[in-house]
């Protein structure tokens, strides 16, 4: 199956709200992806449809040919916005968490990885800058041998040099076979790394190109070509 | 020599051309391996996916040929790594006239100028 | 993988317990050694000792009820805050059934309710001495022995515990009604716990009634038989099981199809 994840007429209301529009999607295998709009445009419902936190209100969205549930969580691994981990856990403790529950998470890369940052694993959470904390958080995730990545804003709230750190990370665990899906609005660090972007506005999806093509056809970046698009 | 990408123009083709100068300066000599596409699009923090159209490119371009098990290589041709420079000093001359057409210099000018400088 | 959640749960909860109890029998051993019969005496001859006696006193009350009301709050702490705060990111996207993480959640809670339950009982052994323990004790079996026969002892612990389960499970499904609301989430859990309470009392009273032709002769005659208790009980330990099952099959489905994580 050449795609990781299909989507067709996905909905999501709150109430009045609608959240996310007729969605319909393909996303191919082997590609890092930018998810790309302003904030409250829908990304992160979207993300969280796919990791089964929220219940669709219309449509449907297939991971790896199954509905969200078990076996798309063992091949999705996620990087949710907030800081969602148990603070008073030492790293070690997180480290054995995610190693008990998911097959395909390789200790010694995250070890590695937090080696290099000089992170003990014995520190705690609680005692972590917000930044370290960040990048622990993605480091669990990037260990994992996913087949769908999905990351939600994985660079926002966080200094250039740790972003360089980031987006370094992301490439370096990147495998043909599997698809990095990164929602974000700070475009200009990322989309070196992209393949394609969907933008998203209000809900619905109204690009979807590699990245090559937006430089080709528009003569200009994609950040340049966003900052059109989204202008206020 | 860093890596510089500007995301106004498609990556690859910018990769595309600074691995041409990389190999025409000697940076990968003739003959030698290349690093893999892996690295070299951590190195220049890129999609592996864009190196590997901008390695594509110099491969229809005959500067690198691809060895199946072992990697690509810088091609052992003197010819073509001749030509590619040619062809790269040409496309900066152009650009310096244009500039300085720009700011309306006659050609016997320019010619001082270069004389002097040199 | 039921294990295992267990098995975080309680690394997260004994952080807590494990001290709590800690506290609680130091100062059961320490209040007997100041305090040896427990004695707050006249006021006729008051002195320091009265008032090491009342605070002591007071105080070991105070620890009793923190320790049930720790207990509680914990448990609705845990479930509230790990399945259904931002730790319900963690959680929910582990690949392991809606179920376990309940189940896990349930086991935990028993246990702790019921160390809970030990640690204050010892607590109190402590405090009061063992002098009468030994008469103590066999009077309550003697009871029990009379009352229900050998059955009682297998009857009456497991009522308690599945009373015990139930009422946990109930707080558990209340708060998981609540998260079908958009906005105040908790309000609506307390407000759901009340709701469904009510319910089960009405059934409840509906199911003594039916049953009530059975059993009260009996106990009007206020000669209830053996085998007359041992059924009486019997019939409510059926309307827990009845009541566990359906709460959790409401909970599960709940998290499992209707999840909506803030």
């Amino acid at each position: 199956m050449s795609n990781i994840l299909e989507c067709r007429n996905l909905t999501k209301t709150f109430g009045a709200l609608k959240a996310l529009d007729n969605i319909t999607i393909d996303i191919p295998r082997g590609k890092i992806i930018g998810l790309l709009g302003p904030n409250a445009s829908g990304k992160t419902t979207f993300l969280k449809i796919c990791n089964g936190l929220l219940t669709p209100s219309g449509g449907e969205i297939t991971i790896g040919g199954f509905k969200p549930g078990i076996e798309t969580k063992k091949l999705v691994s996620y990087l949710p916005e907030k800081t969602y981990l148990n603070n008073w856990m030492k790293v070690s403790d997180l480290i054995s968490f995610f190693r008990d529950f998911y097959d395909d998470f390789s200790i010694d890369k995250a070890y590695d990885m937090l080696n290099k940052l000089g992170i003990s694993p014995k520190d705690r959470l609680k005692t972590m800058s917000k930044g370290t904390k960040e990048k622990v958080q993605l480091i669990l995730v990037m260990s994992r041998e996913a087949q769908l990545y999905l990351l939600d804003e994985p660079i926002g709230g966080v200094d250039p040099a740790s972003r360089d750190y980031i987006l370094d990370t992301i490439l370096s665990n990147y495998n043909e076979n599997a698809t990095i899906l990164i929602s974000t609005h700070i475009i200009s660090d990322i989309e070196k790394i992209l393949d394609e972007v969907i933008f998203l506005k209000q809900g619905k999806i109204i690009l979807n190109k590699t990245v090559d093509e937006i430089r080709e056809e528009n003569q200009k970046s994609v950040d340049s070509l966003f900052r059109e698009v989204f202008r206020c | 020599m860093p890596w510089e990408v500007n995301p106004d123009r498609p990556i690859y083709l910018q990769l595309a051309e600074q691995l041409e100068l990389k190999i025409c300066s000697g940076v990968y000599p003739l003959g030698s391996r290349l690093p893999s596409v892996r690295d070299l699009a951590q190195e220049a923090s890129v999609n592996p996916n864009t190196m590997q159209r901008a390695l594509a490119k110099l491969e229809e371009d005959g500067l690198v040929y691809t060895n199946r098990t072992n990697g690509k290589f810088v091609t052992e041709n003197k010819d073509i790594i001749q030509k590619v420079k040619g062809k790269i000093a040409q496309e900066q001359v152009k650009n310096f006239l244009k500039k300085m057409d720009e700011l309306g210099f006659a050609h016997k000018e320019i010619l001082a100028i270069i004389s002097e400088i040199l | 993988m039921l294990a295992k959640l267990m098995k975080y749960e309680f690394k997260a909860t004994s952080r807590i317990f494990i001290p709590l109890y800690a506290v609680l029998l130091v100062f059961s051993i320490v209040n007997r050694i100041i305090n040896p019969d427990n004695l707050i005496r006249s006021s006729s001859n008051f002195d320091i000792f009265d008032i090491f006696a009342i605070v002591g006193v007071t105080l070991y009350i105070g620890m009793i009820i923190a320790v049930v009301i720790v207990t509680l709050i914990i448990m609705i702490q845990r479930y509230y805050k790990n399945l259904l705060g931002d730790e319900g990111y963690l959680m929910f996207t582990l690949p392991v059934q809606s179920w376990k993480l309940i189940i896990s959640k349930v086991i935990t809670s028993v246990t702790w309710s019921i160390l809970s339950f030990l640690t204050t009982i010892v607590s109190l052994i402590i405090i009061m001495g063992t002098k009468n323990l030994g008469t103590d004790i066999r009077e309550i079996f003697e009871f029990i022995k009379t009352s229900m026969g050998a059955a009682g002892f297998v009857i009456l612990p497991l009522y308690g515990l599945l009373m015990l389960a139930s009422s946990i499970i109930m707080i558990f499904t209340a708060i998981t009604l609540g998260q079908l609301f958009s906005k105040h989430r908790v309000i609506a859990s307390f407000g759901m716990y009340c709701a469904i309470y009510a319910v089960y009392q009405l059934i409840l009273l509906l199911y003594m009634l039916l049953i009530g032709n059975n059993i009260a002769p009996a106990f009007l005659r206020g000669t209830p038989s053996i085998l007359d208790i041992n059924l009486f009980l019997l019939f409510f330990i059926l309307f827990e099981c009845v009541r566990i099952s359906i709460n959790f099959v409401i909970t599960n489905n709940i998290l499992k199809n209707k999840l909506n994580l803030e």
